[in-house]
């Protein structure tokens, strides 16, 4: 959580390019690295204990009530951004674009004062009582539970690549290639994340009665039978579709295997290596993702989501 | 379509593992995270 919330709060601190030439896309990278890093090591952690405190039977409704921070975020950073978007465009990229990077710093204080109050869960204090804490659950994850590792691990690619396409990737194609308005494409994003707020408690509720595994197959085959027609659709640059293809395309490729993803991660016979097979499916892909992000920015001509400082 | 056709490939074999993972995966559904 420091990590994550430093992280961010430095990228707001950090000198232009016309300041320090190509170290400032450099420190940029750095930084997003390690706030892929910070980010991941502490929604593991948030998913185990909301999930180890759930009743029984509803640890898909509970889990995926702390997934709904990824369109929360989604929401709130767009409503902050368009905010601050209002000031003269000069002041904006002077030092307007800073402002919500140095706002993150308000979250550290609140995620410490949450932290600090919520006691360890019960499963964990059984497992404590039978002595079967590990030791070293990160070699004990990899060499005794490989499988389940990998498993963890597949289980989470392709909805985190799926997510990734559509609100980086399609973007950029969008108004580099189709010269669609970037505004019409943000608020597809903005009302598909606002949709999934609902849609993702409705899958985890949903498979706390049907099960978790057949919204994966069903998430998944999706996937596969969409992954062409999101650019087809697009490309009749009409609003209304554009906008329902990104709500639908959120919501059963990425909704469907996100909201519940760690009640169905393997359980090792130690709940220690179920933790770290969690946290290191959950921290393994990140700085891929924030490798493709930046990779997707670069690539394209526009580079609407770097901080003006980097464009 | 020029470059997405490759990206939606992708996306296709990511599906596939995470399809091939699921069928690996234990139905966790009214199981203890104890067990």
């Amino acid at each position: 959580m420091v990590i994550m919330a430093l992280g961010t709060f430095v990228v707001g601190c950090l000198p232009t390019y016309q300041q320090i030439g190509v170290w400032a896309p450099i420190l940029l990278v750095i930084l997003r690295l390690i706030q892929g890093i910070g980010l991941r090591g502490e929604w593991g952690g948030a998913s185990l204990m909301v999930i180890e405190h759930a009743p029984p039977g509803r640890r898909g409704l509970f889990g995926s009530l702390v997934q709904i921070g990824f369109p929360l975020g989604l929401v709130t950073s767009s409503g902050v951004f368009a905010l601050v978007t209002m000031m003269p465009e000069a002041d904006f990229k002077l030092w307007g674009w800073r402002i919500p990077f140095l706002l993150s710093i308000l979250l550290l204080g609140v995620g410490w004062f949450v932290r600090a109050r919520v006691p360890e869960t019960p499963i964990f204090e059984e497992i404590k009582r039978r002595g079967a804490i590990s030791r070293n659950p990160f070699v004990e994850v990899i060499l005794k539970n490989p499988r389940s590792f990998l498993v963890a691990v597949g289980l989470k690619i392709s909805e985190v690549s799926w997510v990734y396409i559509l609100t980086i990737f399609i973007v950029v194609y969008a108004t580099s290639q189709l010269n669609l308005p970037r505004t019409l494409v943000l608020n597809a994003i903005f009302v598909a994340a606002l949709v999934e707020v609902i849609t993702i408690p409705f899958f985890g509720w949903l498979s706390d009665h049907i099960g978790r595994r057949i919204f994966y197959f069903l998430g998944t085959l999706f996937t596969a039978c969409f992954a062409f027609p999101p650019f087809w659709l697009l490309s009749t640059k009409d609003p209304q579709i554009i906008i329902l293809t990104v709500v639908v395309a959120l919501s059963f490729g990425h909704g469907t295997m996100f909201g519940y993803s760690r009640p169905i991660f393997p359980n090792c016979s130690a709940r220690a290596c179920a933790t770290a097979a969690h946290r290191l499916a959950f921290s393994s892909p990140q700085p891929w993702e924030e490798g493709f992000r930046l990779s997707s920015r670069l690539r394209w001509p526009a580079t609407w989501a770097a901080p003006p400082g980097y464009r | 379509m020029g470059g997405t056709a490759r990206v939606s490939m992708m996306l296709i074999l990511l599906a596939a593992i995470t399809f091939i993972a699921t069928l690996f995966a234990t139905e966790t559904k009214g199981r203890s995270l104890l067990d």
